[in-house]
């Protein structure tokens, strides 16, 4: 089912929704940030950005969360935090609607992580598809973009004075149905319209990163250590990739207490924060023994845990949705692309080869 | 973790995850998932548990009693726990009470060496103190896999805890299992945790008990007793009561370094890799498989592990290129 959108309709649309509204703005220095109700006027349009500099998958995954509070006077008191509000991510895009519904997965496999789930199933993506990829941008490469084809509640495609809406899940449905009066069918040539500018919008890429090679070289095992340690060489250790990466998922858990009245109480709350696999203390057990004490094993690591086929029997897909946010934070050129070509061509690839 | 639901088993569920892939077999699939296994509403809050002993088993490990808010819980030997100290943090430690004690008592144990935060901060407390449990985690030995099969567990130091769990259940169950044999290794006599129960062991007529230190001190060569390390027993073992390999069964905790050497002395009397059952230890946090500590190749020790056989684990070497022992 298609339907039409038009542009005028779109901030009284908005503001009909439930819940908090997050939004792409532009901050004052230029980077683009999912913000919660913003003002209509700020937001931005499908033109102004390529995409936000943390995504938005931050907004359920936090890069600090409580887990709970307690305080402590006799027999310890837990206070759990409170149930999330409905959450409508408008404007996020198509990758990050794909690492949304990997991470989705991940946190429900097995057992449930129930601070990301209650908000996952609170949260509503009203993505909109990518017609000017930036440069750094391999969606197609993923399946993660640039339009959709499934993962979204609500896709829109801009033709100018109008948003083609795209419903993908019942939630996108609800939403749709309990606002009819922003709608209008959609002009079936629109559907022919959109296969075109999804295509044209698939010329317009600058990279390519070859991720079918990469995931049968390395769960083959065909690389080369000496290649491994080249590739791992360049890799200073900051863990900007993994802090970037919308599909990493690792985090620290820590305690943290101190006195809350002059009786003797004490107060504090247990929080998780994101952890990085590139740090060497990630494994290091509390004898002083790591399983993965260099470089080059944890470099490996991260690699084989994004590509590697047995890995992805668990998460059912590539660990990579093409956003390109490693490029922009890697120092060593030792990013998600360069890695993979590195991989492909079996030689250290320079900063331009990508 | 199925073995182990028990009466929790009401408790799970199913839901249809989407599921996205890039090979073939795209749409929807029904995924199946478990919801807390402990009465927390959330998969990270611990329930509260009082202790109610605590006793000195060495210098610096301690085994605590435990009784949870709520209740007993069902677990299989081999199973950890999470425990905090809130305001300090969680540690992952084994289960080293027996689910049949725990059925009779309603406690579970947990047997801890001081080395760092946490370890350090569970030493300072006393009975009644209250501390925070996650459990079980973790897949538990596969005690239906050694039924009606020779046992021989091998434990080394402070890896007995785990096999403490296996042993106490099995000899609650005696008439499951064919001979058991304990081969047990510490550096030093005092290094030895359970003394009280590893005399018993020693006197008990339906088990057969080896054990040996790396460094006696006056009493123990006074008592003549062996030393070495614990694969020096397995000679002994040829003559008194040969292995026979494909009925045998052998569990082995402990150091890496020593389940190195077991290994290679079960493999060397041709016990098959699928018998070998030992346990991975990694850092760990979450212990539900999230944290990615724990993560060794496509496995998540907290929650595919802690226990693996020696064929898992010379797979799990292969698939990720890093040595897992
Ligand atoms: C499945 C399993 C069972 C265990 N069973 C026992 C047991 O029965 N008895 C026992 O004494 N010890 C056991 N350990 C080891 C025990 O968990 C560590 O000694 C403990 O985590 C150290 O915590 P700490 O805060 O005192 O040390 P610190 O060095 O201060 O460590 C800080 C944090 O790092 C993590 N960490 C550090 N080392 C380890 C480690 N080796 N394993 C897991 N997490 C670690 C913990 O989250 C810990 O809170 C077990 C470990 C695992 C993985
Ligand atoms: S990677 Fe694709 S979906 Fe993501 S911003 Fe770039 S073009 Fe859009
Ligand atoms: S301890 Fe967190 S994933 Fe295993």
């Amino acid at each position: 089912m298609a339907l039409l959108l038009r542009k005028e309709r779109l901030d009284d649309f908005l503001q009909s929704l439930d819940g908090q509204l997050a939004a792409p703005v532009r901050l004052e220095h230029g980077e683009v940030h999912f913000a919660i109700n913003p003002p209509v006027e700020q937001i931005l349009q499908d033109s102004d950005y390529v995409n936000s500099t943390i995504s938005p998958v931050a907004l359920l995954f936090p890069q600090t969360e409580v887990l709970f509070k307690f305080k402590l006077n006799g027999k310890p008191q837990i206070e759990l935090p409170k149930e999330p509000k409905p959450l409508i991510i408008f404007g996020i895009r198509s990758c990050d609607v794909a690492a949304m519904r990997y991470l989705e997965m991940f946190f429900s496999r097995k057992f449930i992580d129930t601070p990301f789930v209650e908000r996952a199933e609170k949260t509503t993506l009203i993505s909109v598809a990518c017609q000017r990829p930036g440069r750094n941008c391999f969606c197609p490469c993923c399946a993660g973009g640039p339009f959709l084809e499934e993962g979204h509640d609500l896709q829109l495609v801009d033709f100018g004075d109008a948003f083609l809406v795209e419903v993908g899940s019942e939630k996108g449905m609800r939403l749709i149905y309990a606002r009819g009066q922003f709608f209008e069918p959609a002009p079936y040539e629109l559907n022919e319209q959109r296969n075109k500018l999804a295509e044209e919008t698939l010329q317009k890429f600058e990279i390519a990163s070859h991720m079918g090679t990469g995931v049968r070289k390395l769960t083959s095992r065909a690389v080369s250590d000496e290649l491994w340690r080249m590739m791992a060489a360049r890799c200073i250790e900051c863990g900007g990739c993994a802090f970037v990466c919308p599909l990493c998922t690792c985090f620290d858990v820590v305690d943290h207490s101190l006195p809350c009245s002059s009786n003797g109480v004490i107060c504090g709350w247990r929080e998780r924060c994101w952890d990085c696999c590139q740090f060497a203390g990630y494994s290091m057990e509390a004898a002083g023994v790591n399983p993965r004490p260099d470089k080059v094993s944890r470099f490996k690591r991260r690699f084989y845990h994004k590509l590697s086929y047995f890995y992805m029997e668990m998460d059912g897909r590539v660990g990579c949705v093409g956003c390109g946010r490693c490029i922009q934070v890697c120092f060593g050129v030792v990013d998600m692309p360069a890695v993979v070509n590195t991989l492909r061509e079996e030689k250290l690839l320079g900063a331009r080869l990508r | 973790m199925e073995q182990g639901l028990g009466e929790f088993g009401e408790r799970r569920a199913i839901v249809l995850a989407y599921v996205n892939c890039m090979w073939g077999e795209c749409g929807m699939a029904s995924q199946e998932f478990f919801q807390p296994l402990w009465n927390g509403r959330n998969l990270y809050e611990p329930v509260l548990a009082r202790i109610v002993e605590v006793a000195d088993e060495t210098p610096d490990v301690k085994t605590f009693t435990l009784e949870l808010d709520g209740g007993a819980i069902d677990y299989l030997p081999g199973q950890f726990a999470e425990v905090s100290v809130f305001g300090v943090g969680e540690a992952p430690f084994g289960i080293s009470s027996s689910p049949t004690w725990t059925k009779r008592t309603g406690y579970i144990q947990v047997t801890v060496r001081a080395i760092g935060r946490v370890t350090n901060a569970l030493h300072r407390l006393k009975v009644g103190d209250y501390v925070g449990v996650r459990a079980p985690l973790g897949n538990g030995f596969p005690v239906e896999h050694a039924e009606g099969k020779r046992v021989i567990i091998v434990g080394g130091g402070i890896g007995l805890p785990p096999l403490r769990s296996l042993l106490n259940y099995m000899l609650d169950n005696r008439e499951r299992f064919g001979k058991i044999t304990v081969l047990y290794g510490a550096r030093t006599p005092a290094d030895r945790v359970y003394k009280g129960e590893l005399e018993e062991w020693e006197r008990r007529e339906d088990l057969e008990y080896l054990d040996t230190v790396d460094i006696a001190d006056e009493e123990w060569q006074r008592l003549g007793k062996r030393v070495g390390v614990v694969t020096t027993l397995f000679p002994i073992l040829d003559e008194q009561s040969p292995i026979d390999p494909p009925n045998t069964v052998a569990f082995v905790c402990g150091p890496p370094i020593m389940i190195h050497f077991v290994i290679i002395e079960l493999e060397k009397r041709n016990v098959p890799d699928e018998n070998i059952i030992s346990t991975l230890e990694r850092h760990m946090k979450c212990g539900v498989g999230k944290c990615g500590h724990c993560a060794i190749g496509h496995k998540y020790v907290c929650t595919d592990g802690p226990v693996f056989s020696w064929a898992e684990m010379k797979e799990l070497e292969w698939m990720c290129a890093e040595p897992a022992v």
